[in-house]
């Protein structure tokens, strides 16, 4: 009895610890604006600067600068990452799923960091190449629209009022891969553009990326 | 310990390592200076026992639709203590003071220290700039020096491609003093910082250099 419980205790956790895809409360989507779904991303191209407070798969926080430029018509991005005293680790750009290093010192110089780093950025700020398939509701959020391919998996945008909005990407398995989480701040002058971004992947080796606007 | 040809290039503290070294570049005996006025300089330099400023960071990049500013305090005590503090558009520091280097940075009022791999580079690079504060300067082959009017300028005796082309120490009216360091990564990339109020030689307390934000 003692070792069903164990197990059901394990299994119980061990399920908790593996958010997947939720279902959604449907929406008809002639009631929802495209551009809703579409709030999170430019329109037209776009530079940030961000202080990024990254905390390592081992626990290490450390403090680094990217600078960001995203053309939405072109689909590219062009990345720099720095250290604050302007040294330059990373800069590459993506193009479609073309990703080209430029320069990079040591482990930033890796193909697999440059592709998972853009990764994360086109996630960010970037609208996914397919139009919404479900469009729901979900507490704290006006609308949440579901993006789906084949390829890449699931992404849900949770839009809310004020500018702020959240992000989910799930592998083909539903699992929960990547969490973003946007918040606008208070000035107004900056409009829809986040304030604060964090990012966290999940899993074994998983880290968060806490962006703060500079620029 | 890094190998030498690894110096200033694979490791990502060492544009922090220029910056630091030229900073207090003061000590450039050894270097093969035959030109009098850069003996002369090192000779002025030496007898800096502190210095503290603040500074204007001007990163510009081709990337960057305008420069990136960034504004902050420097303290250095002779032999090895030193303050680099960034006071906008974040907070940071880093700190060595007795051998050990720190680093820490503000994020939601509280300071957070700093553990990444750029830290364990800049270990190495703090021990070597105390190695030429100590007058070791030409214990680094990886630059050459020349003077030139009164800049003195560092080009990579090593493959730099991209990362460092050269740097510029522009020379002070104070004897033995830089006002101002550029390091140009290429023609169109480049990191210039501005010493303002330098104040030579004034007391600076320990807590200065332990303190974090």
């Amino acid at each position: 009895m003692k070792s069903v419980l164990s197990i059901a205790i394990f299994t119980l956790f061990f399920l908790a610890g593996c958010a997947s895809l939720p279902s959604l409360e449907l929406l008809p989507m002639v009631d929802i604006e495209p551009a809703k779904c579409q709030r999170p991303w430019v329109t037209e191209k776009r530079q940030f600067v961000h202080a990024i407070a990254a905390t390592l798969p081992d626990g290490k926080k450390t403090l680094i600068t990217g600078v960001t430029t995203i053309d939405p018509e072109e689909r590219s991005l062009h990345v720099v990452i720095m250290t604050i005293e302007g040294l330059v680790l990373f800069e590459g750009r993506a193009k479609g799923d073309k990703v080209e290093i430029q320069r990079g010192i040591s482990l930033f110089s890796s193909g697999a960091f440059a592709e998972g780093l853009m990764n994360d950025v086109r996630l960010i700020f970037l609208k996914p190449a397919t139009v919404p398939t479900e469009v729901g509701i979900a507490r704290g959020f006006d609308v949440v629209c579901r993006y789906q391919d084949d390829i890449s998996g699931v992404v849900d945008v949770k839009i809310g009022r004020g500018g702020d909005w959240e992000l989910a990407r799930y592998d083909s398995a539903n699992r929960l891969q990547r969490r973003v989480i946007a918040r606008s701040g208070s000035d107004s002058e900056r409009g829809a553009v986040p304030e604060r971004i964090k990012l966290t992947a999940e899993g074994t080796f998983g880290y968060s990326l806490d962006m703060q606007l500079i620029q | 310990m890094i190998p030498r040809h690894e110096f200033g290039f694979k490791r990502p503290g060492v544009g922090m390592m220029c910056l630091l070294l030229f900073l207090l570049a003061v000590d450039v005996r050894g270097v093969h200076g035959e030109d009098a006025r850069l003996a002369q300089f090192r000779e002025q330099a030496t007898q800096i026992q502190s210095l503290q400023a603040t500074f204007v960071q001007k990163k510009q990049m081709k990337i960057l639709l305008r420069p990136l500013i960034s504004t902050g305090r420097f303290f250095f005590r002779r032999p090895a203590a030193i303050r680099w503090e960034y006071q906008s558009p974040v907070n940071s520091v880093l700190t060595m003071y007795q051998g050990e280097v720190k680093r820490f940075f503000k994020r939601d009022g509280k300071a957070v220290q700093d553990s990444g791999a750029n830290l364990q580079a800049m270990q190495v690079v703090m021990q070597n700039i105390t190695r030429w504060l100590g007058g070791r300067f030409d214990d680094n082959s990886d630059f050459k020096t020349t003077l030139e009017k009164n800049r003195i300028l560092l080009t990579p005796s090593t493959d730099m491609s991209g990362m460092i082309e050269r740097i510029e120490l522009q020379l002070s009216s104070q004897p033995g003093v830089i006002e101002s360091i550029t390091i140009f990564e290429d023609g169109e990339n480049y990191t210039k910082i501005d010493f303002k109020g330098l104040e030579i030689n004034q007391p600076i307390s320990d807590s200065v250099f332990k303190e974090s934000l």
